[in-house]
Parts: C-alpha cells; structure tokens; sequence
C-alpha cells in the first residue's frame, strides 16, 4: 500500500472537503508565526494528539525516519550555525554552539514536523478526489485542481510500478545492496531503466485515457461525491483559528506575560 | 442525425510518423447501429489503429498521415478532438491499466459521467448496476491498485458502460479474465447491442464473436475478409493460414470436412453422433513416457494476505517434481499470483512453508534463489533494460557470479532453447511482445533454475505466438524442468500441461491429472472455468480429449 489514505470516518475525514483544506492551510499558521521552544512544543503535541485521535498516527509511524531526520538535521546545522548571543559550548573559528542555538536548532526541527503532522492527518483522512472537490468548492479552476491532485494520484501508481520491476530483477539474481557505491550505482540502472521506460508509457497511457474519457469537455462538469457544510464544520474551523490567534496573542504579548509571571 | 450507419469510413488509410509501411490502408467500412461487430486479425495487423481512429485518438495522441473520411452517425469527425467523441464513443483499451487513476472503484466508475455533466442519482444508478453486473459491487471502495489483473480489466470496463456510450469499442476486453466471466462478458455486450448500442470489440478470442453480426478479418493494415460468424469462424484453414486461433469446434469440422457447422459442443455432439461419429478408443500410452522425477518444490500449509483483515491463501499445499507441467487455474482473484509469489521467495506468508531442494523460500530473499527458481513475469518490459538481447541474457548470468569467459555461451545457449539465437544483438525495444517474452524467458533460464514460474505466459500473444511460446515451454518439460504456469486461457492449458490445480477463494480445490479436471464438473463450475469446447465435446463421447487435433485424429465414422 503506498498512499496515504486510511479512512475518511474519523473527525476530520467527516468534515467537508474544504474545511479540510482550510484546516489544513490554518494548521500551517502557528508553527510559521512561533520561533521558540516551548510553543512549538505545545503546538505540536496538540497536532500529534489530533493524529491519535483521527487515526492517522500509522502513516506518522510509516514517516517516523523522515521525522528523526529532519530533527538532527536542522538540530545539528542550527547549532553549528546559529548565534543564539549565549555562553558557548566551545568555540571552533566561526561555530560556537550553545544551549541557546541547539534549542533554536531543537524549535526549528519540531517547525517541520509541525508542517508535516498535519499534512499527514489530512492525507491520511481525504481521498485525491476529496481533495479535487474541495479545491473545486474554494473556487479553484477544474483543470488546476485535477493537475495538483494528479501529482498525488501518480505518486502511488509509479511506487507500485517501480517495485513490480525491482522484483522483476530481484529474480534475476539482482542484490542491489551487495557491491561497492559504483557498483550499486550500476545495479540500480537495471531498475530505473525500465522504472522511467514505464513511467513515460503509463504517462503517455493517462493522457490518451483521459481524453478518451472526456477529460476538459466544455460541459458542465458534475460530481458523484456530495458533501454539506455543518455547525461541527464552522466548529472545527473556528478552534484551529484560535489556536491561529492564541498564537499571535503569544507573540505579542509573551514579554507582558513573563514580566507578571516572573517580575 | 443519419443513422443509417453508425460508423462509416472512406479509403481510410494511415501511417504513423517515423514508420515506412501504412498502418491502414485504403480501408472501406460500414458499422450499422446496434450490431455486434468482432474485429481480427495477427498481431500488428492494424486493428487498434482502426478503431483508435472511431475516436479520434488516431491522429490526435499518435502522429501520423490520415488520409480519407470517417463519419460517426453521419457526421464528418474529421475536425473533432478527442474528448468530444466521448459522447458517443467509448473505448476500453488493451492495456486498461492505464486507464485507471482513481482512488476508489466508485470513483473511477464515475469519472466519465462526471465529465458528461450526469445527473448525480444517474451516476450512483448506472455505478451501482454496472459493479453488480460485472461482480464488483463488494469493491466498491477499494483502491483499484489493490484488485487482481481481472477485476482491474472489468473495472476498465464498469467505468466506459456506466456512461452509456452509443458505440461500444473494446480492444481484447477478455485478456485477464476468467473464461466465465469472459463468457458472461459476451452475453452482456449481445444484451447490450440488442437495445441499440453498438459493440465493436477487437479479440483474439475468436469463440467469444460467435454471436456477433458481422466480423472483419485484418491483415497487413487492409481488411482481407469479412461476413456472419457463420462463414467467418467456419474457415479454420484460413484462420490458420493468418495465425489466428479457429474456435475448436470449427477446427473439428472443416477437419472432418463437415460442410454444417455447430459452435457448441451439445449441438455438436448431437449432429455427430446422428451423422455415425464414434470416438475409437485412446491409443495405449508407453510406460516409458513419464517417470516421476526428483522433488523439486514442495509448499505446506501457506496461508497469507496482503492485509490483516483478507486471508489470499489459505493453507496451501502443493509438491512439484522435474519433468512436471503444472497449470494453475482458478477464477479472477482467487490467489493464483499470490502463490507463484511465494514459491519464488517474492512474498513471505503468515504462516506455512515453502521449501525449493533444501531451501526454505520462505526465508531466503528471491535473489538467492535465482538459480533454482525463475519467475517469468506477465510484463517482459517490467524487466528489459540492455540494448541487445544477448547484454539482456547475460545481465542475470553477472549477477549469479558466473565466470565471465563463459557467459556468451550460456546466454547464446539460451536464446537458441527459445529461438531467438539469431537475434542475440537485435534490440529488444525493437521485437514484437512475443519475443520480448521469450527473451524474458531465456534471461531466466540462463541461470538455470530447475523450476519455472509463468504467470500468464500467452497475454497479449496472438494464436502462433501463443503456440510458439508453449512449445519453448514444453521443450524445458522435457529437459527435466518443472513448469508452473498461471493462465486464464483453458485451451492451451487443457493442450500442453499434465496436471491442473484448480484454486478458489484461496485454496486448492482439485490437484489432478486432464481426467480430474474432466470429471470433476462442479470444481470446473466453481473456480468458474469452462473446459475448451473440443474437451467438452470428448466428454459428451465419454472420452477425455486434450485438443481438436486429438478429438478429430480419433473421430471415426461408421464404427
């Protein structure tokens, strides 16, 4: 299985495709408006217990690799290069890491990953036609809206052609992880040449498909999926804008907030 | 709207760019409205270029010079796009993977009324009657991806007639699907043209045009014959002559020089049997004929699925030894891929083992088994990638570790078992799909496994192809190898194996010789097989019979 939906019979996959995707786009605000440590925790505990409770904490744990990768790359570079103004650890010629650039570093990796978990949630829980349907309802034009979802569409078909021929050659003897760099270098053309080979067929086979089948007539265009708006919809939408305008809050006026806290 | 006729075409010709010989030529060609019209012919005789041009796709998305006129319904669709002549044609291509690119069955049933602006209740009516009528209706909110090659094939199909398109084309519809099915296909498309729709389908399949109006025999771009099935698919020698498959009966007829002609075994029997036919006893077998060979493969207990929740196989058991030919039979879906997955080591089950000698498959990646067991896929593409045929061969003989000064011989070798030693530096982008599947058999062989896996090995082959690459496979019985083969098409596995292991619903339900087969007539009804017509009227003399060759060398008047 190589796309992400899981189920669309979860809070979110319950809401109208558009408020979806309006969910998602106001999921992005807070981790873009915050720089420092604590809120991005906060901000991405909130969006990690969302994946729990939708279900689709599986895909987060398909991505787990990606999400630690992300963390010590902008952790390790943030570090080295990041003057946080603090007491250095050591200092070699013009990398100082200190406790103020790590946890930079630290803020700035959770930043990804609070773009991501919410991404993955909305995968997760819409299928590319929901997603089609949605962009249609916010007034995105048909053929734009079917070209963005057409890149999620493809993603899945060629992971599935480009496996089928890695067990073609796997049964021919091919061990791609045997052999020095150079010659895995030369195991792996025995796969994308046929991979790309297939990929450009099954492009090409699309286009003809999808003219075949009406594809940019200039009728007016239904849709077998019908979807309505409700009260949990505006709901929904109103708690992540205020999360939205907490956070703004937060920036504004965190300094306030520690001067009454701490004097 | 003129309706006299529902495709009419004018010294139509075309050549493609970039080729020297004309894909069409001079072609003149009525359709008339609501009838069931077969096209055939030999691979590259022009028949998808024909009926790619009833929508336009030829010229529009393959260049080329398309010279005379083309009216659908009387108007001239000489300026029409593509996306236009979806009104009133549909198409189902031969590689119906391409066609599918939604998420959901439902989806993809939809898309095409989608685009013609249907009423929404229209479009859930139509979905739901076209899954039902075409056994989908429990996939409905399935990934495609996920469906087996013959549920995928009629799901191409659901989403083209859910649109009710006035004109039907279909270009080998029944490829992957199982002979009910393929035969439950023919009567739906006669039901179809029967309300008005006219049906125009491209097949190597020539049994499943016995009840179309009007066939066209294609050869070298030009129609070279045409008439009813009656007079068509009675000329056995010249359906021969341009390598295409006759239906058995046929073949049984114009052998015994029977000027009347029955397409069914019942009426068949009948009129042979009122005509003095008798069946003569089979001639005594040598004892020496087959010996039971080593054990090479033995699967126990092998139970898998793809998901938690969907068991493919159950507690599959299964021993094959040399010299064997094993064709695994079984509805759409059954797990028929799934195990020959397993026995190269490709998938690992939930339970149960699958040992190759001494190996256990189960354990070991399929890469160490290549000298044992080879796999050959439905897609030779999945695995060409070298420039020439011999570079193709000796890319699995590297990857084995096989000393360098031996290798051109043994590719060599090879390529001469399947007849293709003189081609060794031809391009193989370049060969016809029969030959890149013989080529994807010698880079197999090559490594020398003494078993081979073939799933669906005759696909997309016309009938000499298809003949030509069953001999290949049967020269390698006779050197010891055993043979396991996948296959929908009953005649050829009916002809060449020696055993049958029938599947449904992921177990076997019969592991037997033809006789067990022919005998057992509610295993054949429940994994949805039909015995080729020429075995089924064997049965009906009380015989088994693998082939019409057989059934008419033993067919004797007067007796």
């Amino acid at each position: 299985m190589v796309s992400f939906f899981l189920t669309d019979n979860s809070f979110i996959g319950r809401r109208h495709p558009a408020t979806r995707l309006l969910m998602l786009l106001l999921a992005f605000a807070p981790p873009m408006i915050v720089s420092e440590l604590a809120p991005m925790i906060v901000i991405l505990s909130i969006y990690t217990l969302g994946a729990f409770a939708s279900g689709a904490w599986r895909n987060l744990w398909r991505v787990k690799w990606f999400i630690v990768l992300f963390l010590l790359v902008s952790l390790s570079l943030w570090s080295i290069f990041h003057k946080a103004g603090d007491e250095a650890w050591f200092q070699w010629g013009p990398i100082a890491p200190s406790p103020g650039s790590a946890a930079f570093g630290l803020a700035m990796g959770l930043r990804l990953v609070s773009f991501l978990v919410p991404a993955i949630i909305f995968l997760s829980s819409t299928r590319i036609e929901d997603m089609q349907y949605g962009l249609l309802k916010l007034g995105i034009p048909y053929r734009g809206a079917f070209a963005l979802s057409l890149a999620f569409r493809l993603t899945p078909l060629f992971t599935e052609s480009a496996q089928q021929i890695a067990t073609a050659q796997r049964v021919r003897g091919l061990d791609v992880k045997k052999g020095n760099i150079i010659r895995r270098t030369r195991h792996y053309i025995a796969i994308l040449a046929p991979v790309m080979i297939a990929a450009l067929r099954r492009a090409n086979g699309l286009a003809i498909a999808l003219e075949a089948k009406g594809f940019g007539l200039q009728t007016k265009r239904t849709s077998i999926m019908r979807y309505k708006s409700g009260a949990m919809d505006y709901f929904w939408l109103l708690l992540i804008g205020g999360l939205v305008a907490l956070t703004i809050c937060y920036t504004h006026f965190h300094h306030y907030l520690e001067q009454i806290i701490f004097g | 709207m003129n309706t006299e006729f529902a495709i009419k075409l004018d010294a139509v010709s075309f050549q493609y760019r970039r080729s020297d010989a004309k894909a069409l030529s001079n072609i003149n060609l009525r359709i008339r409205p609501g009838s069931f019209v077969g096209v055939i012919g030999p691979n590259g005789a022009g028949k998808s270029t024909l009926v790619s041009t009833f929508n336009r796709i030829v010229p529009k998305m393959f260049a080329g010079k398309l010279e005379g006129r083309i009216s659908v319904f009387g108007q001239d669709i000489g300026e029409c796009g593509v996306a236009e002549m979806v009104k009133n044609v549909g198409m189902v291509f031969q590689d119906f993977e391409t066609q599918l690119f939604s998420t959901s069955v439902r989806q993809e049933a939809a898309f095409v009324m989608e685009n013609l602006g249907m009423p929404r209740e229209h479009m859930e009516k139509q979905i739901t009657h076209w899954l039902d009528a075409l056994g989908l209706s429990e996939f409905a909110d399935c990934e495609p991806m996920e469906l087996s090659g013959g549920r995928k094939q009629r799901l191409a199909l659901a989403s083209v007639l859910a649109a009710d398109p006035k004109i039907l084309i279909l270009d080998e519809p029944t490829t992957d699907l199982d002979p009910v099915s393929a035969r439950q296909l023919s009567v739906v498309l006669k039901k179809h043209s029967q309300a008005g729709e006219t049906i125009i389908c491209v097949t190597h399949d020539l049994e499943s045009l016995i009840d179309a109006d009007e066939i066209f025999i294609m050869n070298k771009g030009e129609i070279v014959d045409s008439g009813p099935p009656s007079k068509i698919l009675a000329d056995a020698n010249h359906l021969t002559q341009l390598g295409l498959r006759p239906p058995q009966l046929s073949d049984v007829f114009s052998y015994l020089q029977l000027k009347d002609q029955y397409f069914t075994p019942a009426k068949a029997f009948a009129f042979l049997t009122e005509s003095g036919y008798r069946l003569t006893p089979m001639p005594p077998v040598s004892s020496a004929t087959k010996v039971a060979g080593q054990l090479l493969l033995r699967a126990r207990d092998l139970s898998f699925g793809y998901r938690r929740d969907i068991e493919v196989l159950h507690k599959i058991n299964l021993s094959v030894a040399a010299g064997e030919f094993v064709a695994i039979l079984g509805q759409n879906g059954c797990g028929k891929t799934t195990l020959l997955r397993h026995l190269a080591g490709i998938e690992k089950p939930w339970s149960g083992r699958a040992s190759i000698g001494k190996e256990d498959a189960t354990q070991i990646p399929p890469e160490q088994l290549a000298t044992q067991v080879g796999m050959i896929f439905q897609n030779p593409d999945h695995q060409i990638f070298c420039p020439s045929c011999l570079e193709e061969v000796a890319f699995g003989l590297r990857n084995i570790k096989t000393p360098e000064e031996e290798i051109e011989a043994i590719a060599l070798e090879a390529l001469r078992v399947v007849g293709l030693k003189n081609s060794a530096d031809a391009d193989p982008f370049a060969m016809t799909k029969g030959d890149r599947k013989k080529l994807a058999v010698a880079s197999v062989l090559a490594c020398r496994p003494r078993i081979l896996l073939l799933d669906e090995p005759t696909t997309g082959l016309d009938a000499a192809e298809q003949q030509s690459m069953m001999e290949v496979i049967q020269k390698l019985v006779q050197t010891h190898h055993a043979v396991i083969f996948v296959t929908h098409c009953m005649d050829l596995a009916v002809k060449y194996a020696d055993r049958f292991v029938v599947m449904a619903k992921g177990r076997i339900i019969l592991d037997g010789d033809l006789s067990a087969l022919v005998e057992n007539e509610d295993i054949v009804k429940q994994a949805d097989l039909l015995l080729p017509s020429a075995t089924a009227l064997g049965k009906l003399f009380g015989d088994v019979v693998r082939s019409p060759e057989q059934l008419t060398g033993r067919l004797k008047k007067g007796l």
